[in-house]
């Protein structure tokens, strides 16, 4: 997992947020705006996202940091950062 | 396992509890008692937002903060008692002259914004209807409300405007005016709420209402049928504020968070009218659910007294206790719950974690005001509901042929009854007598939950009677779910389903049943989630689907979703004597 490039890490969350949220336009979304502010979900979703990124990738993402993951290049670098740690 | 009874101590240094001994408070209480301690109106009037807002300021408390507002992007507002009636007056004044007046419905679509809370308040002073929606219901949850309550106005959003109403507008010929709480003056029929404000006087005559004219209504999805719009009336503050003041222990001056939503029950009872007629000051918090964020509100707003809900509580557990290490949370004098029953382990974790227990409440859109609780100066018992609040009569019954009850006995397992006659009892579902009926029998209210009750008169839930589900503490019924599904040209038949899930409760699950000609793979999966999705909103919207040949109907070609159940829970599917078809099967 630890070789994942940046492009497989985003194909990742896209591919993990249109199963969370399916009628999500992913190939649309502004890398820099939070999912918030551009895709109705609510807290279950972003967690639903959040945990099935876990699995997805096989990290941890603690809590406490799910705010840097409230966009997708804040998830992109996050993951990114613990895939290198996990390696 | 057995949970330890959590015994109360008064803690040095806290004030006693606003309610002490129950039982003899029961025994001396009269409704009448209860009503006369509102201020109440020239003429025997009453209204729940003059209670609110006016009555505080000639109680001294004017300069006291009502509102303190906390945007998502750290923006922090705070509205005094006096700034609030003001603001509401305006508002009152902008729908007299708008032609708005008594019993026309005021809806409301849009996040935790002050706006809402002006509204609403302003709203109760015209003597108009205030009528929240939830901002994550989609589009179609959202017309079916506008077009029932006959809404002749709508404070909204730009955002939840274009994705929401504005494709539909044409198919709401009630909805007069549209007024954007961030927006300008748009196309027809579409103003902005802060330049028409401004032009109002922030004086005005107190309002015009009696004890017995509508003042909220709150729509609560059904088992069948359309949403039902509960409508409540100005009597209900008497019961909002003796709640308030009992079970969550409020006092003038305390600061207050309610997570809830005003666009549903808790949050307009218990996120608006409670506190401010108990002289609190509301901490509004605009984000959505964040650890940190959360506690550090705890901590810097010096919360006394919150009131949140199971699911946040779950995700606050999942994140752990270290999480909460490091925070001040001393000013916390009580901290409740409500939405749904709060599992045991969530009332200890308060304890262990934040130096309190969570006590869980238990009341309806229809009773309008909490019910049953666990209170503040009585013993917990953890997992239970707590006991009804002096001036509630509540019994565990079972529902006789001839229409009537018979009251059962503490251990035994009924429906949850109230009698009949509290201040916020519902007084109707807007134009829809037959349903409101069918929740009577003889003088009780029939709630629809499952419960038994111990010897020591503590209630404890088991379960719906019906095919309700929730979700993330929201009551969700199968038919507006099913009836969507119903609507995708693939789609032969749907059966919904509450799924147990660690945090939210349950979770909206689906079974559906193709037409010929379409193929159940992952695609088709995907694409209705994604169909049900857009139309529903995340409030409602289904998070699984399985396909099924078909679904286990009865003779009458119900489909029998306590079997779709059973399924999924791997339970024994019961009595089978009126299935018509095969149990369904799975695909």
């Amino acid at each position: 997992m630890s070789t994942m490039s940046r492009e497989q890490i985003r194909e990742t969350i896209l591919r993990t947020l249109g199963d969370v949220i399916p009628n999500a336009d992913t190939q649309a979304i502004n890398p820099d705006i939070s999912f918030h502010d551009q895709l109705e979900l609510d807290s279950i979703d972003f967690l639903r996202l959040m945990m099935n990124l876990e699995k997805e990738l096989n990290v941890t993402i603690f809590d406490f940091d799910y705010p840097k993951l409230s966009t997708l290049k804040g998830c992109e670098r996050y993951l990114a950062e613990q895939l290198v740690l996990t390696a | 396992m057995a949970w330890t009874t959590i015994c109360k101590s008064p803690a040095p240094g806290e004030p006693a509890p606003n309610l002490i001994d129950e039982e003899a408070v029961r025994a001396g209480f009269s409704w009448k008692a209860a009503r006369a301690e509102l201020a109440g109106l020239p003429g025997g009037g009453l209204n729940i937002a003059y209670e609110a807002v006016d009555r505080q300021i000639q109680a001294g408390l004017g300069e006291t903060v009502a509102l303190r507002w906390l945007g998502k992007n750290d923006e922090r507002r705070e509205y005094s008692y006096s700034e609030l009636a003001g603001l509401s007056n305006r508002f009152a004044n902008l729908l007299e002259r708008l032609g708005i007046g008594k019993g026309d419905r005021v809806c409301v679509l849009a996040g935790r914004i002050p706006e809402l809370y002006v509204t609403a308040l302003g709203t109760l002073k015209a003597g108009a209807v205030f009528c929240p929606l939830f901002s994550a219901f989609g589009p179609e949850p959202v017309r079916v409300r506008l077009l029932k309550s006959r809404a002749r106005l709508l404070l909204t959003t730009s955002l939840l405007y274009q994705r929401k109403i504005q494709p539909q507008r044409a198919q709401l010929p009630d909805l007069e005016h549209v007024l954007l709480a961030d927006g300008g003056d748009g196309e027809s029929g579409v103003r902005s709420f802060h330049a028409l404000m401004e032009t109002e006087s922030d004086r005005r005559a107190p309002p015009a209402t009696l004890p017995e004219d509508p003042a909220l209504l709150h729509f609560t999805s059904g088992t069948t049928g359309t949403p039902k719009g509960a409508v409540h009336v100005h009597d209900a503050v008497a019961a909002h504020r003796l709640t308030g003041r009992w079970v969550l222990d409020l006092r003038p001056g305390d600061i207050y968070w309610c997570t809830a939503d005003p666009g549903w029950v808790t949050g307009v009872s218990y996120g608006i009218i409670a506190p401010l007629t108990n002289g609190a000051t509301l901490v509004i918090d605009e984000a959505e659910f964040d650890v940190r964020r959360w506690y550090t509100i705890l901590e810097r707003e010096r919360v006394n007294v919150w009131y949140t809900a199971p699911t946040a509580i779950r995700m606050l557990m999942k994140a752990g206790a270290d999480a909460a290490r490091g925070y001040d949370v001393s000013a916390l004098r009580f901290m409740a719950s409500v939405g749904e029953p709060l599992n045991p382990e969530g009332v200890v974790w308060g304890l262990e974690t934040l130096g309190q227990p969570f006590h869980d409440t238990w009341w309806q859109t229809e009773t309008g005001a909490i019910m049953i609780a666990n209170t503040r100066g009585q013993d917990i018992r953890p997992g239970s509901m707590g006991r009804p609040l002096p001036g509630i009569e509540a019994a565990i019954v079972r529902r006789r042929t001839d229409g009537g009850v018979d009251l059962l006995e503490p251990g035994e397992e009924g429906e949850l009854a109230l009698r009949a006659g509290w201040p916020s009892m519902f007084r109707g579902y807007l134009e829809d007598d037959e349903r409101y009926r069918e929740c009577f029998a003889a003088d009780w209210y029939l709630s629809g939950d499952l419960a038994t009750r111990d010897a020591d008169g503590y209630f404890w839930f088991l379960g719906r009677a019906d095919d309700m589900i929730k979700t993330s503490g929201h009551l969700i019924g199968p038919f507006e779910v099913e009836n969507v599904l119903m609507g995708h040209p693939a789609v032969a038949e749907a059966g919904m389903i509450g799924k147990p899930d660690d945090v939210a409760g349950q979770i909206v699950k689906v079974f559906v049943a193709l037409k010929p000609g379409h193929a159940p793979d992952d695609t088709l999966r995907r694409e209705l989630l994604g169909f049900a999705r857009t139309r529903l909103g995340p409030a409602v919207a289904p998070r699984e689907l399985e396909f099924m040949t078909d679904l286990p109907k009865t003779r009458s070609g119900k489909i029998m979703r306590r079997l779709l159940r059973a399924r999924e829970l791997k339970l024994p599917p019961g009595d089978l004597s009126t299935l018509e078809n095969s149990e369904g099967s799975r695909i």
